[in-house]
């Protein structure tokens, strides 16, 4: 295979240079930007956008999500101090939203991983534009996540610690073998490396907004973060290495979460649950709703930050394709998971799911199938791909089949198991609405204060992929 | 300090010290001035004699003021004798229920009862006990219960009140009008003693029985026919044939309990030993007892006389057997049977074995008639058979008479005082009859529980004593006696029992009156000296009061009495005709299995307890069959406005596999407004539906009209059958299985294939195929259970028993609706085939304590383990409640406490608790331990002999004790000689979803139907 940097290399000297050269296939790639920024223009726009004065739209926006979050902060504390009995749960659906949240968001986070990590490893240079916002929506995602394993106990004043191996004077310890605990450490060492991953990458962009900074306090801050980074070589060696040993480190993390996630249900005896396909399934899943987040929010924060030039149809059309083959592989998993059903001979798993499609929840299962499998074939035309409005649309409707993704495994597994005698129905209260919203809302706002903060670009990265920031090579 | 030392050098530490100044010198002098933070020199703060008395204040005040008033604590001086800390008493006496009284045997903790179980010496009970007798305790301690008497709406005191009657008692008696004081149905001889005195001793003055539920046909029938104004009980486990008419012989009917003991023994069938009955119904409703029918035949309710007709005729006339005279075989007439097709094989099978013919509690005279003279035709009446004329519900005579002459006076106005002696005629008469009876009633008193309908109506109040907090005695049919002793003092101090206030009212009228017995404890003793007491004779009467409060009861040889159909009655008998119309649509008023008449109607356990057929909870429904919903245009939930000639109400439609069409089925005991919280708006009554009369139970015509609203109902288990769905066709053999008798007996196999042993060779659990290490049970003990679906008959004895037993919170109906009841067992209840008329089967669920427990290792802080005796545990205060076990149980018999159910118990309902068992908070997880408190009690006796393992029988679950069809064997299934190893050999065993390979500690046994065709 070419090396890939050299590709853009070339690709860039095209431009600049005129296209003197004979053009070869690889050499009519599309740009990763868009018009010829430089690389003064690449700290502007961003820096920019971290010291100007927020405008009204976002202060609009931000007192709404925030507003929302508050009043999710707000019904959690009523949960707590009431009971789960606030919320729809019930026997015999001991998880419904709750858990369902949480796989959700866990989910989201896992397109951050993936750019920042594994597209780092095979050289995807197309990342470098977006990976910062995603790797930021991969921490607040899991930080929402995080939410649900707490608040979902029945008595989370002692769930907190309880399901940490603490030593004790009782010598009382957790469970080694039950899934939940497998997920406390699966997410918090994921919660964890994230946000290392995430602030070595901002390191030297944090260093840039030292040197800009006028105000003395800001200028202090700014400072204190950027550890003392000054773009010596020897700085830029290291930071190199420690980048790459922690994409290393996330790489088995973007399989690894959701496997052990998809373990609370699959090492179940519960028909529906009881499945070795989830580790897969799960990931897939998980990428294919991670990208249909970003594309959610990459597509608003590229026109109301002007980043039209650095995120460009190309990172799009690219996030689409990703899009289009995870959500093939999660449409072979539900069709799998059919056959499976059948060729099984199990009566239970086969129930189960002719249930799932035809019974009181069908709807919610014909939304996910509707959602996640119908809806992304779009895609296979590259117009549709690269049309940002209607990529936009379909991207909320990867969220909404995804969180129906679990809802339809987690709530219609649980109302009709093995004995008929305990079916029973699941319907959410306000609490359970309002919960979910406020982690939206502070999804949002942590997204909003990250965008207006934060280099949503990681200047550096995007610097290395403008023409004329590699020392040149006339040969090639 | 400056001083010069010795060695002649001077040391100073400032200048101002080394030159002597006089000011520093004096402040140093003065280190600790006494006015040193008192400027003005003038010496205050605090001195030593302020410190000390401030020391003294402060002291008093904390002693007074921080903390309690100190008060001595002795300890008893003299300790009663049984009575030790943390060890339960159990003490005997008796429950009631109208005419059926049982022994009971209560658990008393420090003096309080917490558990009714029955009293294993009582013939009629052995030991067993019904739900509403369990659940008996918690009205005990019912805060809704009236505390003090009053008087015209103001606070007075007993003594004043009785007063305040007896000078009412005196005024109309002068004026010329009469004293009637209304009672319930009752069982005690010393109440009926005292009854008749009260009539003698107080002028113009009758006792008169008026109960909620009148229903007279079996005492009339009997009367007209064998001579004997009663109700009869015949004792089904002599009988091999039994064919019930729309009985509900092992439901609602008193004398249930006694039913499930004999009907139930069978129906254990082994192969080496498959003697069991046959059970037919002919219903109109679907009742409890015929879900266990083997074949049940559904007619409607104006088809009922005419099948029983049909079959008489075949037996007497075709057959000719059954002695009945000319006249009565011509006032048959030819009631053929070409109407149903199954009388001629019913026929032969009652005329081949011993057989008894039910008639339902609630159908006429004219119907009991008919099943008297088949009774009397196949042989069923007689001393020694099945139907015993000795064998009568105490008092159980027809009481139309009395209750009609009653209604006479009432209208007109010849009554001066109407007392209600614990009736609630307000809410149980028939239409609006209460209104216009008592309109010209001078004085109405009340002498209750509760400040229900009745008593709001009345000047006078007087609250009443709980059966387990007052003196009395029981009659049995079968002749023994038994004597109510109070548990506990009464809750409420100095509050009278109904006997005691109506000899307090007589005392005041003239304190001669009962002088010779201060209260109803010397009454009934006295009564037990002069009357019972001879008839068994022995050495002294005390000896034998406190012999016969240990054993409960006394067993009296009942008076010899044969009975002989009359012939002339029969003719007589026959020649009326149906009561109930053959076409249109009928209303069935029938009894709530947990309410009763309503009495119960403030007892939550009772309230949340599943009707056994509908599973329904916390209100009153119109129970119909799919066609006839069809036909009004309706669905589940719908409303519809039931009109009769009396009156109108609205119900929510209940639609009910097994109900005959044109019938819509109701119950009573709902609708009470008056008396309590639970009960408020609790469904709606059908009493006002009930034509002016005596009668209040039985079919009566009705008009069935949609309303277009919809009213939820809480159910515990929604329609679900086997067969089911025919879109899913799921194969759920593993779940319940069941065969006849006949092929039982050919081939055990055809019950079941066992894929997997149930048990191991050692009959330990060693099988293939499992990652989960083995658990060694070697040594000790390994609790196991059997549960006999063929038994059950679903009569939620054990639901209650359990609840009691284990503190469980009821919910309350919006908390039901959500799936989220309590009850740590249930009754599953499956149908299967002809979806109008199908077959049932029971069985009852709870956690099955799984050797591979699938919520053993899913919860992530180890709050449900698994006991070295093979018990999965539940560590309450380890719980976070993440719910994971519940999920992942696939008997889903794991509950969650979603709220702090507990959280509303009003004082004193806390007393009801059993202290062995934590009260579980919100946000824990709970489900059954197998009673593991009485494990380690059993163990603990157990010690204390020296002994390591318990002894077959020494720990009894609570299910297991209350389960009047014995279908429940718990014990030690290390020991290959316990009831539970032997029972577990049975070749009916079989464990739930076997194929789960999580091997339960529960093995079922297959439910068998003796349907005809196999041997009976």
């Amino acid at each position: 295979m070419k090396n890939v940097t050299d590709r853009h290399r070339q690709d860039s000297w095209d431009v600049e240079g005129g296209g003197s050269l004979a053009v070869s296939p690889d050499e009519i790639r599309e740009p990763l930007f868009e018009g010829t920024p430089g690389l003064r223009d690449v700290t502007e726009t961003v820096s920019g956008v971290v010291e100007g004065k927020p405008t009204k739209l976002w202060y609009a926006t931000i007192t709404l999500t925030s507003g929302l979050a508050a009043w999710g902060i707000l019904t959690i504390l009523y949960t707590v101090v009431t009971g789960i009995g606030v919320w729809g749960n019930n026997q015999p659906i001991g998880w419904a939203w709750d858990i369902t949240n949480f796989v959700f968001w866990i989910g989201i986070g896992h397109a951050g991983t993936l750019i920042s990590a594994i597209l780092f490893l095979f050289r995807q240079k197309w990342r470098t534009a977006i990976n910062r916002a995603a790797e930021a929506m991969t921490i607040f995602a899991v930080i929402c996540a995080l939410i649900f394993p707490i608040i979902h106990t029945g008595r989370p004043w002692v769930a907190v610690y309880w399901l940490l191996p603490l030593p004790n004077q009782m010598e009382m310890w957790v469970n080694f073998r039950s899934p939940l605990l497998w997920d406390v450490f699966a997410v918090s060492t994921y919660f964890t490396v994230s946000a290392m991953f995430w602030y070595v990458g901002l390191v030297p962009d944090m260093a840039t907004l030292r040197n800009r900074a006028k105000n003395v306090f800001v200028k202090r801050i700014w400072t204190f973060v950027s550890l003392g980074w000054t773009g010596a070589n020897r700085h830029w060696h290291r930071y190199e290495k420690a980048y790459l040993i922690l994409a290393g480190i996330s790489t088995p993390l973007v399989l690894s979460v959701h496997t052990i996630v998809s373990f609370d249900f699959a090492v179940s005896v519960i028909p529906g649950w009881h499945t070795t396909i989830f580790p897969p399934y799960f990931v897939a899943g998980a990428i294919f709703s991670g990208f249909g987040m970003v594309l959610t929010l990459m597509i608003l924060a590229r026109k109301l930050l002007n980043l039209e030039q650095f995120i460009t149809r190309k990172h799009i059309e690219n996030m689409n394709k990703v899009l289009m083959a995870t959500g093939l592989m999660v449409g072979y998993a539900y069709g799998m998971e059919f056959f499976i059903a059948w060729y099984s001979g199990n009566p239970y798993e086969r129930f189960v799911f002719i249930n799932r499609a035809f019974g009181p929840y069908s709807w919610a299962y014909w939304t996910m199938v509707t959602c996640n499998v119908f809806i992304p074939q779009l895609f296979w035309f590259k117009n549709i791909r690269r049309n940002l409005i209607i990529t936009w649309v379909i991207s909320i409707f990867v969220n909404i089949g995804m969180w129906f993704e679990r809802f339809v495994i987690i709530a219609t597994s649980l109302h009709r198991d093995f004995l008929p005698s305990s079916w029973g129905y699941f319907i959410p209260t306000w609490v359970d609405v309002s919960i979910f919203a406020g982690t939206v809302g502070l999804f949002l706002t942590l997204f909003l204060l990250f965008a207006k903060y934060i280099p949503v670009l990681a200047i550096s990265e995007v610097k290395g992929i403008l023409p004329g920031s590699q020392p040149s090579h006339t040969h090639h | 300090m400056a001083e010069t030392p010795t060695n002649g050098k001077t040391y100073w530490k400032s200048f101002g010290e080394l030159g002597r100044d006089p000011a520093l010198m004096e402040q140093l002098q003065n280190e600790f001035p006494a006015d040193y933070d008192v400027p003005n020199g003038k010496a205050g703060g605090i001195t030593r004699r302020t410190f000390m008395g401030l020391l003294a204040a402060s002291a008093a005040l904390a002693a007074t003021g921080c903390r309690r008033p100190e008060q001595e604590i002795v300890p008893y001086v003299k300790k009663p004798e049984y009575l030790t800390p943390g060890i339960a008493n159990t003490f005997t006496t008796a429950f009631s229920r109208q005419n059926f009284a049982a022994g009971l045997l209560v658990t008393s903790r420090e003096g309080r009862p917490i558990k009714i179980e029955g009293n294993d010496l009582c013939p009629v009970s052995g030991g067993k006990s019904m739900h509403l007798a369990q659940a008996s305790l918690l009205s005990l301690y019912d805060p809704d219960r009236m505390l003090r008497p009053t008087v015209n709406n103001s606070d007075s005191t007993p003594l004043n009140a009785m007063r305040r009657i007896a000078d009412a008692i005196r005024e109309v008696t002068a004026q010329g009008r009469k004293v009637r004081i209304m009672v319930d149905e009752h069982a005690s001889p010393s109440l009926r003693k005292l009854y008749d005195e009260l009539a003698a001793v107080l002028p113009e003055t009758r006792v008169v029985t008026w109960p909620a539920l009148a229903a007279y046909g079996a005492a009339q029938a009997n009367r007209e026919l064998l001579g004997i104004d009663a109700v009869l009980v015949p004792d089904l486990s002599k009988a091999k044939v039994v064919l019930g008419v729309d009985a509900d012989f092992l439901g609602t009917d008193n004398e249930a309990l006694y039913h499930i003991r004999q009907f139930a023994r069978g129906r254990k069938p082994e192969r080496d030993d498959a003697k069991m009955n046959r059970y037919y119904a002919v219903e109109s409703m679907m009742t409890a007892s015929g879900s266990n029918a083997d074949q049940r035949i559904r007619i409607k309710p104006g088809e009922i006389d005419e099948f029983l007709r049909a079959l008489l005729h075949e037996i007497a006339v075709v057959r000719g057997r059954g002695g009945l005279d000319a006249a009565a075989i011509s006032a048959l007439g030819d009631a053929g049977n070409a109407q149903f097709a199954e009388i001629g094989a019913i026929a032969d099978d009652l005329l081949a074995h011993p057989a008894v013919v039910m008639v339902g509690r609630h159908l006429p005279a004219e119907t009991h008639a008919l099943g008297v003279m088949l009774n009397q035709a196949i042989g069923a009446i007689g001393q020694g058979r099945i139907i015993d004329p000795r064998h009568a519900l105490p008092y159980s005579n027809d009481k139309t008479a009395e209750m009609e002459s009653l209604r006479e006076e009432l209208r007109g106005g010849k009554v001066g005082v109407l007392i209600f002696g614990d009736v609630n005629p307000a809410y149980s008469m028939p239409g609006d009859m209460f209104r216009t009876l008592t309109s010209r009633v001078l004085y109405r008193f009340s002498l209750s529980q509760y400040a229900d309908e009745s008593s709001k109506s009345c000047s006078i109040f007087i609250p009443v004593n709980h059966y387990l907090e007052a003196w009395g005695d029981a009659a049995m049919f079968d002749g023994s006696q038994a004597v109510v002793q109070p548990l506990i003092a009464p809750l409420n101090e100095a509050q009278p029992s109904l006997a005691d206030a109506l000899m307090g009212i007589a005392r005041s009228y003239d304190e001669k009156n009962f002088a010779d017995t201060a209260n109803f404890y010397e009454y009934v003793r006295a009564r037990w000296k002069t009357e019972v007491f001879p008839r068994i004779g022995g050495a002294a009467f005390p000896g034998f009061w406190t012999g016969a409060l240990r054993t409960g009861s006394v067993k009296l040889e009942p008076a010899e009495g044969g009975a002989a159909l009359r012939p002339e009655a029969a003719a007589r008998m026959l020649r009326k005709t149906a009561a109930v119309p053959a076409a249109g649509m009928m209303l069935g008023v029938l009894p709530s299995h947990s309410l009763d008449d309503g009495r119960y109607a403030n007892t939550g356990w009772l309230m949340e307890l599943p009707d056994p057929v509908t599973k329904t909870t916390w209100d009153n429904l119109a129970v119909m069959s799919r066609a006839t919903a069809e036909a009004l245009g309706v669905k589940q939930e719908d409303v519809v406005e039931v009109r009769t000639e009396a009156g109108t109400t609205r119900l929510p439609v209940f639609v009910q596999p097994g109900v005959a069409d044109d019938v819509v089925i109701t119950h009573t005991g709902f609708g009470r407004q008056e008396g309590g919280r639970v009960l408020a708006d609790k469904g709606v009554s059908v009493f006002p539906l009930l034509p002016a009369g005596t009668r209040t139970l039985g079919y009566l015509p009705a008009q069935i009209t949609p309303t277009g609203d919809s009213y939820p109902i809480a159910t515990t288990q929604d329609h679900h059958s086997l067969s089911g769905d025919e879109l899913f066709d799921i194969d759920r053999k593993e779940i319940v299985k069941e065969g006849s008798l006949a092929d039982f007996i050919a081939d055990p196999s055809t019950l079941y294939r066992h894929d997997l042993p149930l048990y191991g060779a050692d009959n330990a659990t060693d099988r293939p195929i499992s990652i989960m290490p083995a658990h060694d049970y070697s040594e000790g003990h390994r609790w196991g259970m059997t549960i006999d679906t063929s038994a059950c008959v679903g009569c939620n004895a054990c639901v209650v028993a359990c609840v009691s037993e284990n503190n469980i919170p009821m919910v309350g109906k919006e908390e039901v609706m959500n799936g989220r009841e309590m009850h740590w067992i249930r009754i599953d209840r499956y149908y299967s085939g002809d979806e109008d008329n199908p077959d049932t089967t029971l069985q009852p669920m709870l956690c099955q304590h799984c050797e591979k427990a699938p919520c053993e290792n899913v919860c992530p802080v180890a709050a449900t383990t698994h006991s070295p005796e093979g018990l999965n545990e539940m560590t309450y205060n380890r719980c976070v409640g993440t719910r994971y076990c519940s999920n992942n149980c696939p008997y889903k018999v794991r509950r969650f406490n979603y709220l702090n159910y507990h959280e509303d118990d009003r004082d004193p309902l806390s007393l009801v608790f059993n202290p062995d068992v934590t009260v579980r908070m919100r946000g824990v997880m709970e489900k059954c331990t197998f009673c593991v408190q009485r494990i380690n009690t059993a163990k603990y006796a157990a010690k204390n002999e020296g002994r390591d393992t318990l002894r077959d029988g020494e720990v009894v679950t609570a299910c297991q004790q209350a389960c009047p069809a014995d279908a429940i064997v718990f014990g030690n299934t290390n020991d290959p000689e316990s009831a539970v190893s032997k029972s577990r050999q049975s070749e009916r065993g079989y464990h739930v979803l076997q194929s789960l390979n999580i091997i339960p500690s529960i093995t079922y046994k297959a439910k068998i139907r003796n349907t005809n065709g196999g041997a009976a």
